[in-house]
């Protein structure tokens, strides 16, 4: 194997015979699994618990990658937020990863591709742009782990206007970012 | 949310925004934990909710790409190595070791068949090897093991890691340590049994199915085929799960842990899922 040079996915398939590809990985992606690690759990010691947690499921289920549900990136902060949403419901970090949903299509669609042209700035600005009771609701599902039924108690609100919310913040940041990706592809020379 | 297939076509708006609005819930983790089991049987039933399961999960994603990126201590790189390094070590070389799987002498199974039960139980006092094949391994496996698993139990988490200094100085010296070996509904996980110089043992587990509350794992130790109770752990606990015996090994052929009613049994009722032969 190429090690430095390697694809995400090639790492991924050494594993876990070799912990060089384990270190590789974390090489390219411990600094964004810290940054959403920390923003969930507030402290730096408990993140790098929920990181090496993280990076220890990887290095076991590295077999359950899927590519038609996108990057190896998103794969692994998914992966880190489950573990960090075990630590604020406080879980043990072996509770299983999220089940497989059924068959995968046999190829990505044309919004996981997108997806994945997407950088920070971007999806921040989406962000921003959401009107600001759908993005704080999607905060605190997202980033707090709290469920609906928490949001609503929180805010004191019903739980349906939460669940309307969800769902519209939702739709609206989707519609921001493939305006974002469209305007990307115009920006190109 | 039920198991069969919805027809998107045929259902109402209103009926289509109850959907939308369950299934962004769920790709946000915002379901109630039964809930989210509901959806996820519907999903596997369901194509078209899982395509837009799919879609909303995506988005959701990219959420995670929106935090500033954070640098992690050193130290933190060489944690996960050698954690994985241990695990590593521990999975290739407890491949070659069988297990005992079930109480009693052949003849008194069941009809699962398991392999037959060790020499050692039937012929105690078998002897143990000094400086066993794992020794090399430690002190390292052991720390990291212990430190893997200390913190499991959320509202433990603040007085396991207080006494974390206390284990680690204890077991840094060990006088031999054991693997063992899961079978039947734990053939997944694996356990590192650690004898110390002085104190009791330690016991390590990894990947133990997780129980639901009135179930608990218990560790048994047997001498001349008596198994006798040396811990029980707390019930519905699972996974990593770190425990001193209530007994040394003098004279124990086998260390074996089966599952047992909350709060732990007399004597095991249950098959064997984690054991290994002193």
């Amino acid at each position: 194997m190429e090690t430095e040079s390697a694809s995400d996915e090639a790492l991924l398939l050494a594993l876990p015979d070799r912990l060089e590809a384990l270190e590789l990985l974390y090489e390219r992606y411990a600094r964004p699994a810290m940054g959403l690690a920390v923003r969930m759990v507030g402290d730096r010691e408990t993140a790098e618990e929920v990181v090496q947690e993280a990076f220890l499921s990887v290095w076991r289920h590295a077999r359950r990658y899927e590519p038609t549900r996108g990057s190896v990136r998103t794969w692994l902060l998914g992966i880190v937020h489950h573990r960090a949403i075990d630590r604020l419901r406080g879980r043990p970090p072996t509770a299983p990863l999220p089940e497989e949903l059924g068959p995968d299509p046999a190829a990505p669609d044309v919004w996981t591709l997108a997806a994945q042209q997407l950088d920070r700035a971007a999806i921040r600005d989406a962000l921003a742009h959401l009107p600001p009771e759908q993005r704080q609701a999607i905060e605190l599902a997202y980033f707090s782990g709290l469920t609906q039924t928490q949001i609503a108690a929180a805010l004191g609100l019903p739980l349906g206007t939460v669940k309307g919310r969800l769902r519209l913040g939702l739709g609206r940041l989707r519609g921001l970012l493939e305006t974002a990706r469209v305007g990307l592809d115009e920006g190109e020379p | 949310m039920n198991s069969s297939a919805h027809d998107y076509a045929r259902l109402a708006p209103v009926e289509q925004e109850a959907l939308e609005e369950t299934l962004s819930a769920f790709a946000l983790g915002a379901l109630p934990e039964t809930e989210a089991e509901d959806v996820t049987r519907h999903l596997s039933a369901c194509p078209q909710c899982r395509a837009r399961a799919r879609a909303l999960a995506t988005t959701v994603g990219l959420l995670a790409a929106a935090c500033d990126d954070v640098e992690p201590s050193p130290a933190l790189k060489t944690r996960l190595l050698a954690a994985a390094d241990a695990e590593r070590r521990a999975g290739s070389a407890a491949d070659g070791q069988r297990a005992p799987t079930a109480w009693g002498a052949p003849g008194t199974r069941g009809g699962a068949e398991p392999p037959p039960p060790p020499l050692a139980w039937r012929a105690p006092g078998a002897r143990r090897e000094r400086g066993s094949r794992w020794a090399w391994a430690l002190p390292m496996a052991a720390l990291v093991l212990v430190s893997i698993g200390l913190g499991v139990w959320g509202v433990q988490l603040q007085r396991e890691l207080e006494r974390q200094g206390e284990v680690l100085a204890l077991y840094q010296d060990a006088r031999h340590t054991w693997r063992l070996a899961g079978s039947g509904p734990a053939a997944e996980a694996t356990a590192t049994l650690v004898e110390p110089v002085a104190g009791r043992p330690l016991l390590v587990t990894q990947g133990l199915p997780n129980l639901p509350a009135s179930q608990a794992y218990q560790v048994w130790v047997i001498r001349n085929g008596q198994p006798t109770s040396a811990r029980v752990f707390p019930a519905g606990a699972g996974g990593q799960l770190v425990g001193e015996l209530e007994q040394g090994l003098q004279d124990v052929s086998t260390v074996a842990v089966t599952v047992e009613p909350a709060g732990g049994s007399p004597a095991p009722t249950s098959p064997v899922v984690l054991a290994a032969n002193l």
